[in-house]
């Protein structure tokens, strides 16, 4: 039983995490139809860079991972403005280039950071006794804490904020949007900068667990591609739920079934998922 | 009353078809123009090249003293021109006051970021959706959703209003609030009106002029009461008598 609470809460930290990464993939999806293919090199990025600003600037854990996720954004802005703005009208091309680009940034990290793990320093140490019954690590603890924390901070903006409401205009309608007087091309590049942001969220959060090498990522973006689509395009609660059900069944497939097949479990339930509800669990219709 | 709107000569053609060829009209402030013509005659493409969503392929557009032909839908709507849709399109999952605000907040519109939400609550009393603010657009009837529209145009702070169909789908009990809506809208905050619209005895009472449109062409141009009399506006719609 405790064995079972335990694998329960490492699904809800995982979840909590891939619901992270993929709030970053359906902000930029919902807002400019762009799939970015890097979204998962944006992540490992973020957790090098909390290692390397830790390590070579000196910085705290908190202020390196702020500093590292802020370095994403900016990052992102940059690549909104030179790779993704000239793509403007055709998706394909955007969806070739940042699949390119994912490719030049596997192998910038492997030449620059080499092939190793590499992860910053944990946050806190050792571990706290959940409820009398397991004991939990203090780092994983906080990383849940942390993860939740900005997902609720990126509702409040999306929610209580005029930003918030623009941008949820746009993804509803964007011609009409642009109609009312907001300007496209602003939003655009603020709604990519900060998918990024969100990517190195996760990055920097999930890092001091599960050290990031030149080639995770493409793990990352799939698993990000995976929650977006099992919640439903669109909908940003449905990143949430879609996130916390593919982490527990990871880990409980993993744990009671067979840990060489972690992955393939969570794409059982994506197919699953798609063969009853085509548009995902909370996806709109397409009329 | 001066000039606001002046569109001279523009064309605009899909593929083989011309949808609009060299239309030249003006519009004076405070006016309310009527637009009609038979399905497919280019009206609601008009619409499209000075608010800003398609580019004409020839021809010019100047509002207010700017040209506006080449500008983008943004631009246009920050200079003062506001549409509704034929097929109303609110955005469905935020409620009234927060569909407004987006208008309020995307066209820059002058008003204090401390006074919005009254001022969005204000005009959604205007067109008489009081009470119905938290309500998520989806939830409202056509006319409720075609009464947000208007609202929302006019957050943008409108000289022009481009109103597309606005009666279309409406009874006749909510057709007649409508049309006091359009006459609130022109009369009495003195916005320029072109009003698109398939329901001729509304056009022919609230209209100052009418021009009409056929086969992106303008065939006629004139008050209510020279419309009716116009036989190329009859064939236009009804087709020539039999010999």
């Amino acid at each position: 039983m405790n064995d079972f609470l335990m694998y329960l809460t490492n699904g809800v930290v995982i979840g909590i995490i891939y619901a992270l990464s993929a709030l970053g993939v359906s902000l930029i999806v919902g807002i400019m139809n762009v799939v970015n293919f890097a979204h998962g090199e944006l992540y490992i990025l973020a957790g090098y860079f909390s290692a390397l600003f830790a390590s070579a600037l000196g910085l705290g854990p908190i202020p390196a991972m702020v500093a590292a996720v802020a370095a994403i954004f900016v990052l992102g802005l940059l690549m909104e403005w030179t790779l993704i703005r000239p793509t403007y009208g055709d998706d394909m091309y955007s969806l070739i280039i940042t699949f390119i680009l994912s490719i030049i940034l596997q192998n910038a990290y492997l030449f620059i950071f080499g092939p190793y793990p590499q992860k910053p320093p944990n946050w806190v140490g050792g571990a706290s006794n959940l409820f009398g019954l397991f004991f939990y690590g203090n780092q994983r603890l906080a990383c849940l804490g942390v993860a939740v924390g900005v997902i609720a901070g990126f509702f409040l903006l999306l929610h209580k904020t005029w930003f918030g409401r623009v941008v949820r205009a746009v993804s509803m309608d964007r011609e009409v949007a642009s109609m009312l007087g907001v300007n496209p091309v602003k939003v655009n590049l603020l709604a990519f900068g900060l998918g990024c942001a969100l990517a190195g969220a996760a990055g920097v959060i999930l890092t001091p667990i599960f050290p990031v090498t030149p080639t995770v990522g493409v793990g990352v973006s799939l698993t990000a591609f995976v929650v977006v689509v099992l919640g439903g395009m669109g909908s940003f609660g449905g990143c949430v739920v879609g996130g916390l059900i593919l982490g527990l069944v990871e880990n409980l497939g993993a744990a009671y079934l067979d840990s060489g097949y972690k992955h393939m479990f969570g794409f059982v339930i994506l197919i699953l998922v798609l063969f009853f509800r085509p548009a995902g669990l909370f996806g709109q219709k397409q009329l | 009353m001066s000039e606001l709107l002046k569109v001279e000569r523009i064309s605009k053609r899909f593929g083989g078809v011309q949808a609009l060829g060299e239309i030249s009209f003006s519009l004076a402030e405070h006016e309310l123009l009527g637009l009609i013509g038979p399905n497919g005659a280019g009206k609601t493409t008009l619409f499209h090249l000075i608010a800003g969503t398609l580019l004409p392929d020839s021809g010019q557009i100047s509002f207010a003293g700017h040209d506006i032909t080449r500008l983008k839908a943004y631009q246009t709507c920050r200079l003062g021109i506001a549409r509704t849709f034929q097929v109303t399109r609110p955005f469905a999952k935020l409620t009234c006051l927060e569909n407004v605000e987006v208008a309020l907040v995307g066209s820059d519109a002058p008003v204090a970021r401390e006074d919005r939400d009254e001022r969005c609550a204000e005009l959604l009393g205007l067109v008489g959706l009081k009470g119905k603010e938290r309500l998520a657009a989806a939830q409202l009837n056509l006319i409720d959703k075609k009464r947000l529209e208007m609202a929302r145009a006019l957050a943008t702070n409108p000289k022009l209003i481009l109103l597309d169909e606005v009666l279309g789908g409406l009874n006749s009990l909510e057709m007649g609030q409508a049309m006091d809506l359009i006459s609130l809208i022109n009369r009495d905050m003195g916005t320029t009106v072109i009003w698109i619209e398939h329901v001729m005895g509304a056009i022919m009472r609230l209209s100052q002029r009418v021009l009409v449109l056929d086969q992106g062409e303008l065939i006629f141009t004139g008050t209510p009461e020279q419309v009716a009399q116009d036989r190329r506006v009859i064939e236009a719609y009804l087709g020539e008598q039999d010999a």
